[in-house]
């Protein structure tokens, strides 16, 4: 059986340390801190250094979960994080003001990682904001990364995000024995 | 004596239940129907319905032959001379009959096909309540024929056999009760996860969605064995024909409602049930069990009705709403149990155009690996099925259900895809309104 290494990235309070709670058989490492003012809009703290938490799938092996902070004074951490990551789940929130933006942004900051690794994209909080839909988010990956996976996510829900981060583990290879 | 047309509320006719003289057994245990001449399809779904609907009062026996109720299928190769043997045994088991043509036949209650899940449910309800009454007299009867125990003996043995058996009786129940709940909570569970969301708060655990798939998949999916599928007999019995089942009219009424950008409605006897584009949500005024029992029989010409509507009506707790693409998907399965659409070659390339969006659909198991080997590899349905090891099953299961919401198809289909006529559609309307249709149409 296997070990991975995957990365959680996106926007503050897309939901990248409570999607690792959710599906963490122990008890997640997290590093919330007092927000900035600005994230403090959002909520109350947020995750200064990174987050940990640790799933199996069942026939594939153990993958080890890594949250990045998404405040953007933070994003050195990005970088430290993503040595020996093998796949990017990244998870924008519909309900912020611009979340095409935030897809752009964070594509553009993960490059390089991109360019080597795989990616899966969850789209949180469209339960309280529908719009963009997934297929527009579709639209707008086509021309740059097309065919990856791109899912509605309820970051509290365990099955939504074991089966976005189960669909970016068969990216790396579907033939991987369940 | 003749076989009565259940019909609603109106009483089973007792006559057909109370020749049958049941063994002295303990009828508070799920009662066994046998089922003879019953597709795959129908078993399945009786099995579930058994489970979910009827809380495991009733399940499907192995053996036919020992069964507490007779289910047989008339319009089957052998229905009718099975049912004709079956008449003659002096005290045949309760009989239900299906067909879809009116039936008189002696001491059965024939229910019409498409089977409505509440008729059927009535039905079993009354067979028990039957049995149970049957069962309680032959008791009685019996007892006063027993020889009393000696007098000293007598009141303490009986006294303490009848307090033995009753504990027997109850735990026996209970036993029987337990497990078929767990059963039925699995597969709700596996049912439930899909759709709603836990509390926030739920604790972190374990998720296998390959397992939680798996529970509904039989349902959805069979359990064919592989085929040749270059033996054309095997490839047919591999193939079905959406335009035989409700998911063709749902699919014309999809695109008559994308065309015009109007809600179109699909009326049946059964209920209805209307697509609005805007929104891209259905409404759907029947039953969930009974639409799933209607999606998996293959329906008559003219039994759902096509119309384009004004406005719609939601009526609360009567209208059930779904997002279009979640509907098709899963009526879909429904229709398909794990064969691809007619027509299909299973050997030629098949194009996704994107990932679906998995969370809100179905799940079941190797979705996600067919979806990631198709979005990187160019592979049939056959060799995608010998690539991933897996049975062809899940593979045309999941190609007709993302053939349905348009984003799989092969090759072939791409390069001879032309603009399909639109759907031809019945309207009951106003005069004015049926004229702009038809105007719209071009059909006048
Ligand atoms: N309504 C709703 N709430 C959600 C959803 N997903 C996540 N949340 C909530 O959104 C909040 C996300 O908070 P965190 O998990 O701390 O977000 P984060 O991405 O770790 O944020 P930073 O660490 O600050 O970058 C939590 O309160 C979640 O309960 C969703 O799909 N719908
Ligand atoms: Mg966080």
């Amino acid at each position: 059986m296997d070990s991975y290494k995957i990365l959680i990235a996106g926007p503050v309070g897309a939901g990248k340390t409570t999607a690792i709670s959710s599906v963490s058989k122990i008890p997640p490492l997290t590093t919330e801190a007092l927000a900035t003012d600005i994230t403090r809009e959002y909520k109350e703290t947020t995750t200064v250094a990174m987050d940990y938490g640790l799933m199996t799938l069942s026939g594939i092996g153990t993958l080890h979960l890594y949250g990045t902070p998404g405040e953007v004074r933070f994003d050195f951490m990005w970088d430290i994080l993503s040595k020996g990551g093998v796949g990017l789940v990244l998870l924008i929130d519909s309900s912020r003001t611009d979340p095409f933006s935030d897809l752009h942004f964070f594509l553009r900051s993960f490059k390089k990682f991109i360019t080597k690794n795989r990616v899966a994209i969850g789209i949180t909080k469209m339960d309280l904001c529908t719009t963009p839909s997934v297929d527009e988010y579709q639209a707008q990956l086509r021309n740059i990364l097309p065919n990856i996976p791109v899912f509605s996510v309820d970051a509290r829900n365990h099955i939504d995000v074991a089966l976005l981060i189960e669909a970016l583990i068969f990216s790396l290879d579907p033939k991987l024995a369940a | 004596m003749k076989a009565q047309k259940h019909n609603g509320g109106r009483p089973v006719k007792k006559s057909f239940v109370t020749r049958y003289v049941p063994p002295l057994e303990d009828y508070d245990r799920p009662l066994r129907v046998g089922l003879f001449d019953i597709n795959a399809r129908l078993e399945n779904i009786l099995r579930y319905f058994f489970s979910e609907n009827c809380h495991g009062d009733f399940v499907v026996n192995e053996n036919p032959h020992s069964a507490d109720i007779c289910l047989i299928d008339l319009d089957g190769l052998h229905g009718k001379s099975i049912w004709a043997r079956h008449a003659e045994l002096p005290h045949h088991s309760p009989t239900i009959l299906l067909s879809l043509h009116e039936t008189q036949a002696g001491g059965a209650i024939w229910l019409r096909k498409p089977l409505q899940a509440k008729l059927l449910h009535e039905v079993l309800k009354k067979i028990r309540q039957q049995l149970l009454q049957d069962h309680h007299q032959h008791r009685e009867v019996n007892s006063t024929t027993l020889p009393w125990p000696s007098a000293e003996t007598a009141p303490t043995l009986s006294h303490r056999q009848q307090e033995l058996q009753r504990t027997i009786k109850a735990l026996r129940v209970r036993l029987a009760r337990e497990k078929i709940r767990r059963i039925e909570l699995r597969t709700r569970r596996g049912v439930e996860q899909t759709n709603s969301l836990p509390p926030a708060d739920v604790p972190s655990r374990q998720v296998s969605i390959e397992s939680l798939g798996n529970k509904v998949a039989e349902i959805f999916i069979g359990t064919a064995p592989d085929m040749d599928l270059h033996n054309k007999t095997q490839l047919a019995q591999a193939q079905y024909d959406p335009q035989h089942f409700l998911i063709g009219r749902v699919l014309e009424a999809v695109k008559l409602a994308e065309t015009y950008c109007r809600p179109v409605s699909i009326s049946s006897h059964h209920g209805i049930i209307t697509f609005i584009p805007m929104t891209r949500e259905v409404l759907i005024e029947i039953e969930e069990q009974q639409l799933h029992s209607l999606a998996s029989q293959p329906i008559e010409k003219d039994e759902y009705l096509l119309s384009l509507q004004d406005s719609v009506c939601d009526m609360p707790g009567r209208t059930r709403r779904r997002p279009i693409e979640a509907f098709v998907w899963e009526l879909t399965l429904w229709s398909s149990l794990g064969r691809m659409p007619v027509s299909t070659n299973p050997h030629q390339t098949v194009r996704l155009k994107h990932w679906p969006n998995l969370t809100r659909l179905q799940i079941f198991p190797h979705a996600t690996r067919i979806t990631a080997l198709w979005s990187q590899q160019k592979h049939s349905l056959t060799t995608t099925a010998q690539v991933l090891n897996i049975p062809q099953r899940y593979v045309f299961a999941f190609y007709s259900a993302a053939h349905a919401i348009g984003l799989a198809a092969t090759e072939v289909d791409m390069d001879t895809e032309t603009d399909a006529p639109a759907p031809a559609i019945k309207f009951h309307g106003k005069p004015t309104l049926f004229k702009r249709i038809l105007h719209q149409l071009k059909l006048h």
